[in-house]
């Protein structure tokens, strides 16, 4: 048994201890996947927090041959989208999100590209609060966290012929912001991540 | 233009050989719709991680006690609420019976046993005509239109013992358990 089916155990046990491993070895993954579901730190916050309340309380019905990092990840996507079926518009702000980015690292190679590629994440965190909660959650699971089709069809309860129908639909509805000229951030026309 | 290829070869895991890359490399110069799309997939190919404000496992442990805190504040009001109710209702029905006895015994307990009977008689009632009807239906329905209606019968059930055990169970973790 390794480290986390320990702590997974103890904790289903009633060990607080245990759980606290779990939440600090997940809260970025579950972080992230807020935040970039809701777009805010505050709520993001909350959600996360949420997350792994629910989390806590249901652990007896986690299934230890499945994996936990999924199981979390699909609470917290289920979450941020119910609150983003209650809000019904989006809540984003630009100036809350650029101020939120630590400084590049002055002993990194090109500190000018990694200013580039933050600039880029920004942009396509804008693009993101374009896609409907469903979508943006399978983009979210499959690039941020790189969840299989099929973990994704796991976590949001969709068919895997769902989760592939969702995640060409969001990317092409990304690259016509991008063709449009909503976003232009500055990549090398025509690199592809194929090459 | 079709475009299936180069989406595929954009998207794919596989690496290309170099007669695929120049071919893509042409497309993707006269395709904007193509380039756009591998624009974006460069993106988020390289994500940036959001990590929460240090101390984020304190506040954890402080939302579980507030809301541990919380449920044990409403575990005692519904109780005192359940308490309550008990107790007025069992009060009104004691003050009932009490002015009944007091008021005429026999007849109350007349009317206590007509009702029974009345319940029982209707009961037997029911179940008569239901097996008559039955009895009835059974020869104008033919056995194959039979085994469908019991199917669809069983089936309709079968949804919604389904929806019972989806709704109580946990909305959230249930769906990966």
């Amino acid at each position: 048994m390794n480290d986390e089916m320990t702590w997974i155990d103890q904790a289903r046990h009633g060990s607080d201890e245990a759980f606290s491993y779990l939440v600090e070895m997940y809260q970025t993954p579950v972080y992230n996947l807020c935040h970039r579901m809701l777009g805010e730190d505050e709520t993001a916050e909350d959600a996360s927090q949420e997350t792994f309340i629910k989390a806590y309380r249901n652990l007896g019905r986690y299934d230890a041959n499945r994996s936990f990092a999924t199981w979390l990840l699909s609470i917290a996507a289920h979450h941020c989208i119910d609150l983003l079926r209650r809000r019904k518009y989006p809540v984003f702000s630009m100036d809350e999100f650029e101020g939120d980015y630590e400084l590049p690292d002055k002993n990194i190679p090109d500190p000018q590209e990694e200013v580039e590629r933050r600039e880029e994440q920004v942009h396509m965190q804008r693009m993101l609060n374009s896609l409907d909660a469903t979508d943006r959650a399978a983009i979210i699971l499959r690039y941020w966290n790189d969840c299989s089709e099929v973990e994704i069809a796991r976590a949001l309860s969709l068919t895997v012929p769902a989760v592939k129908s969702r995640l060409h639909r969001a990317r092409h509805a990304l690259a016509s912001l991008v063709e449009q000229g909503t976003f232009h951030p500055g990549r090398r026309q025509h690199e592809s991540p194929a090459f | 233009m079709n475009h299936q290829p180069f989406e595929d070869w954009l998207l794919g895991s596989t690496q290309l050989d170099s007669t695929q890359k120049r071919e893509l490399e042409a497309h993707l110069k006269d395709c904007t719709s193509c380039s756009s799309l591998a624009e974006v997939e460069g993106i988020l190919q390289s994500p940036l991680m959001r990590s929460p404000q240090p101390g984020f496992g304190n506040r954890f442990q402080e939302s579980l006690e507030a809301e541990r805190r919380l449920r044990r504040v409403r575990t005692r009001q519904g109780l005192g609420i359940l308490a309550l109710s008990a107790f007025v209702l069992l009060g009104l029905a004691g003050v009932f019976v009490m002015t009944s006895i007091r008021a005429n015994p026999v007849q109350m307990f007349v009317s206590w046993l007509t009702w029974w009977l009345n319940l029982v008689a209707s009961a037997q009632t029911i179940g008569s005509v239901s097996l008559v009807l039955i009895k009835v239906i059974a020869t104008f329905i033919p056995l194959p239109l039979w085994i469908v209606l019991l199917t669809a019968g069983c089936l309709v059930v079968l949804g919604w013992v389904m929806t019972l055990w989806k709704l109580s169970y946990s909305k959230y973790a249930g769906r990966l358990a």
